[in-house]
């Protein structure tokens, strides 16, 4: 027996090797955090690592005094809340039929899904598409399109199919027709991959601007805080980079307290959540897998 | 038996069908239901006036609605109760209606909306070249037949010399699509020099007369403090700095490279800029400024905000920056650096080798925008442009810029306008002095905020012509266009990493230079170089 690779030295090496990806994964946040603390001439000078140079909460008041902020803010957990519900109703109601082998043309439906998942339409098509289906400048815009998701009906699917059918066809007997059984029988039993799906969905949409800057041009009034972030964090960054003689307007920048305190702002609900699904996520995503 | 399978299984399948049309459906009712409320559609809805001259003297007796495409900019982001919004109105009965695009995203954005062939009655913050592509779409109305329409405008150009660069904008056919904004009064742009003073008279030295000097000058500084980072340095990457310095060297670069040729006028032609002696010396310049240290190494990387945190922090020398950032450096400069004589201030820009400025080739306005073509099917058509035309008058330069007497500027004694608070940021809670809503900015704010040093110098620079005209445009035809997407796109990437390496020294001058311009000739350069000669003879003998 080789004594290098006994369990002992394995945990001892993992342990190692987890805290240094638990040290690479934190460090942006704490630096975020002291920066958004700190004195912002104290960050320009390269001061700031982990802990707050000058403590103070001025780009806090300031960002926390916008009014576009809290709106946005709003914007953003009303469509990751209704969002993610109607995205769960949707691709349950979509792959638990799929996930019977007794569908009538089910392998076609299902070709036809994995197909978007290599090709799209592209953009202008996408937006003349809502454009005729009048989701524009509508909060449809934003919680419609991404609802369903080939890649999550596909992993619903799989759930779906592990679900002994020994089970339904009990519930059968006892009386519960295809509806029924879906709402009483599979889907308290799929609680696993209801979190899972229902977390990716959330994050998604927490952090998706492109759908808000592509579908509501006009409606700035349900545009959701990451678009906020993104153009105070990116807004000089991108003028710069396509090449036009900047005008002294252009050419400021928002101070980089500001832009730390906004993503820390931004981040904290997701990362509150996060380990609070955790558990299931580990789970739904193993039996997904294993079944599939 | 099997028949009833059969049905069941489709009777299964209509009902996945039907249970995802009602969602639909359900969703779809519910948005006409709003529909109504979110969106007015803005030229219809104004369609009732008429198109006789205004008794009330304003641009239009009744109420009326335009559309912008706005960039929004988060230094000043939109507030509803901006001041220039309601005193526009006011004073036109015009209202705009802006449709807010963030800045990180302008430009794809526009390119969604012109894809789609949606755009609104005014987009702001666009040039000629970036919709020279989508012309033949229609999207565009050609602004320049309606002169007739727009005296003030006219005028102005006639006064102030526009005409010139104007007619450098101009398409194939002739026309203009785009009108100016932001403009001057006189031939100056805020891109310049900058210098530390106090530094300059500690060491006793003069102020840079010719770019060898600024060699000079940052290397007596390196001298004298050897620990502090290196004496000049840059933001927004290398474009910046490329394209303040090329001027000097006869060339174009950075930011002004354009289509990569530069027009040489006494063989009036163009020629391939990057390959051409100026650029090589220039490259030597930078290159023997970057070897040396005195250069920043970080210079084609540095953010923005550290960029200036280090200004005022006494930690640079000589910038590239916008004449009026002093003021702002001035102010914390002091207290960060620790030094009370900190003290930034704006220079006449060093002459290259063979005696030509620094400058940049520009043209009188900062900014430029373009119109829809639905414009002209409204009722509203020469309301529309009334109000264009008046948004360049003087009381809408005053307005836009400056704002209301007594609540945002004051008149001096010796009678130029000056904000009445120096230190407060207008833009961002008035909306005046904005980069889509001032079409023309005032006269006096050239000399607004500005010591008597600085007023002096800007005017010297005016006279001297450190600012030269911008470059003859090669008008491309659609199919011109297409051979030339087929070269310039490499050409572009290649002489922009090249020039780094060379810069960074990562290529030698002396020996790569050969190399570099063989392979720009290989790319495609040779191409490109009869595809825009040609055309500029036609073009002229037209």
């Amino acid at each position: 027996m080789n004594r290098v690779f006994s369990y002992k030295n394995f945990r001892v090496l993992n342990s190692i090797l987890m805290l240094i990806l638990v040290i690479a994964t934190l460090f942006p946040f704490l630096y975020m955090i002291a920066v958004s603390f700190s004195d912002y001439r104290a960050v320009g000078r390269g001061e700031v690592f982990l802990i707050p140079v000058n403590p103070n909460i001025t780009s806090y008041t300031q960002i926390l005094g916008m009014s576009k902020f809290y709106m946005s803010y709003l914007n953003t957990i009303f469509y990751t809340i209704v969002g993610t519900a109607i995205s769960l109703v949707l691709t349950i109601i979509c792959s638990y039929p799929l996930s019977k082998k007794h569908l009538l043309g089910g392998t076609v439906i299902l070709k036809l899904i994995v197909f978007t998942m290599f090709f799209s339409g592209g953009l202008i098509p996408n937006f003349l598409l809502l454009r005729d289906l009048d989701f524009i400048n509508k909060i449809w815009a934003i919680l419609i399109p991404g609802a369903i998701s080939a890649y999550n009906v596909m992993i619903m699917k799989t759930f779906f199919q592990g679900i002994p059918s020994a089970l339904e066809d009990s519930a059968r007997i006892d009386g519960l027709n295809d509806i029924g059984i879906l709402v009483w029988i599979v889907i308290p039993l799929s609680k696993a991959i209801l979190a899972t799906i229902g977390l990716f969905v959330a994050v998604w949409i927490w952090n998706d601007w492109f759908m808000a800057l592509i579908y509501l041009p006009k409606a700035e009034n349900l545009r959701p805080v990451s678009l906020f972030l993104r153009n105070i964090v990116y807004g000089a960054y991108n003028q710069i980079r396509a090449g036009n003689v900047l005008d002294s307007k252009d050419a400021n920048t928002v101070p980089e307290t500001i832009q730390a305190a906004t993503i820390v702002l931004i981040s904290i609900p997701i990362i509150i959540v996060y380990p609070r699904i955790q558990k299931y996520f580990a789970k739904g995503m193993m039996i997904g897998s294993i079944k599939g | 038996m099997k028949l009833r399978k059969v049905s069941q299984r489709s009777l299964m399948l209509l009902l996945a069908l039907m249970l995802g049309i009602s969602m639909f459906a359900g969703c779809k009712k519910n948005t006409d239901g709003d529909s109504a409320s979110t969106t007015g559609e803005s030229a219809e809805a104004s369609s009732e006036s008429e198109e006789a001259p205004t008794d009330s003297g304003m641009v239009s007796d009744v109420p009326v609605t335009f559309t912008m495409f706005y960039q929004e900019n988060s230094t000043y982001p939109y507030l509803e109760d901006w001041m220039i919004m309601e005193e526009i109105k006011k004073r036109t009965n015009v209202t705009l209606d802006l449709q807010l695009v963030p800045s990180s995203d302008f430009r794809d954005s526009r390119t969604i909306a012109i894809g789609a062939g949606e755009i609104p009655d005014i987009v702001a913050q666009t040039f000629d070249d970036e919709i020279s592509t989508y012309l033949n779409t229609g999207l565009f109305l050609p602004i320049s037949d309606y002169f007739d329409k727009l005296p003030v405008f006219t005028n102005l150009a006639d006064r102030l010399g526009y005409n010139a660069d104007l007619e450098n904008l101009k398409d194939a056919d002739g026309k203009l699509y785009v009108l100016p904004a932001y403009c001057n009064d006189e031939k100056f742009n805020a891109h310049g020099w900058l210098i530390r003073m106090d530094i300059l008279e500690e060491l006793g030295l003069e102020q840079p007369k010719t770019m060898e000097d600024v060699y000079e000058l940052c290397k007596a500084y390196k001298n004298a403090y050897p620990d502090k980072p290196a004496p000049m340095t840059n933001r927004f990457f290398e474009d910046n700095i490329l394209f303040k310095v090329a001027p000097a060297f006869n060339t174009a670069a950075g930011w002004g490279i354009g289509n990569t040729f530069f027009y040489d006028k006494e063989q009036d032609n163009f020629i391939f800029a990057p390959a051409s002696e100026g650029y090589k010396q220039m490259l030597v310049w930078f290159n023997k400024m970057f070897s040396e240290g005195l250069l920043d190494q970080e210079f084609a990387t540095l953010d923005s905000t550290v960029y200036e945190n280090r200004a005022m922090d006494g930690d640079q020398f000589i910038m590239v920056d916008w004449i009026g950032n002093e003021i702002r450096y001035n102010r914390d400069g002091p207290t960060n650096s620790g030094n009370p004589n900190f003290n930034i201030q704006p220079i006449m820009p060093p002459k290259g080798p063979w005696g030509h400025w620094s400058g940049a080739r520009v043209p009188m306005w900062d900014q430029s925008m373009c119109f829809s073509s639905k414009v002209k099917d409204y009722d509203t058509f020469d309301t529309f442009l009334k109000f264009i035309d008046w948004m360049y008058t003087d009381e809408a330069a005053e307005l836009t810029t400056f704002g209301l007497e007594g609540e945002t500027f004051e008149v001096l004694p010796d009678g130029r306008k000056e904000y009445i608070d120096l230190t407060h940021n207008y833009s961002t809670s008035h909306g005046i002095l904005n980069n889509c809503l001032t079409f023309r900015k005032d006269p006096d704010y050239l000399y607004s905020n500005k010591t008597d040093y600085t007023m002096g110098l800007i005017k010297d620079m005016v006279k001297e012509g450190v600012f030269s005209p911008i470059l003859p445009k090669i008008k491309l035809t659609e199919e011109e266009r297409e051979t030339e997407s087929l070269y310039y796109g490499p050409v572009r990437d290649y002489v922009r990493a090249a020039t780094l390496q060379f810069i960074l020294g990562e290529l030698s001058i002396e020996n790569d230079w050969d190399e570099f311009v063989a392979q720009c000739n290989s790319i495609g350069v040779p191409e490109l170089d009869e595809l825009y000669n040609n055309r500029w003879k036609l073009q002229n003998n037209k």
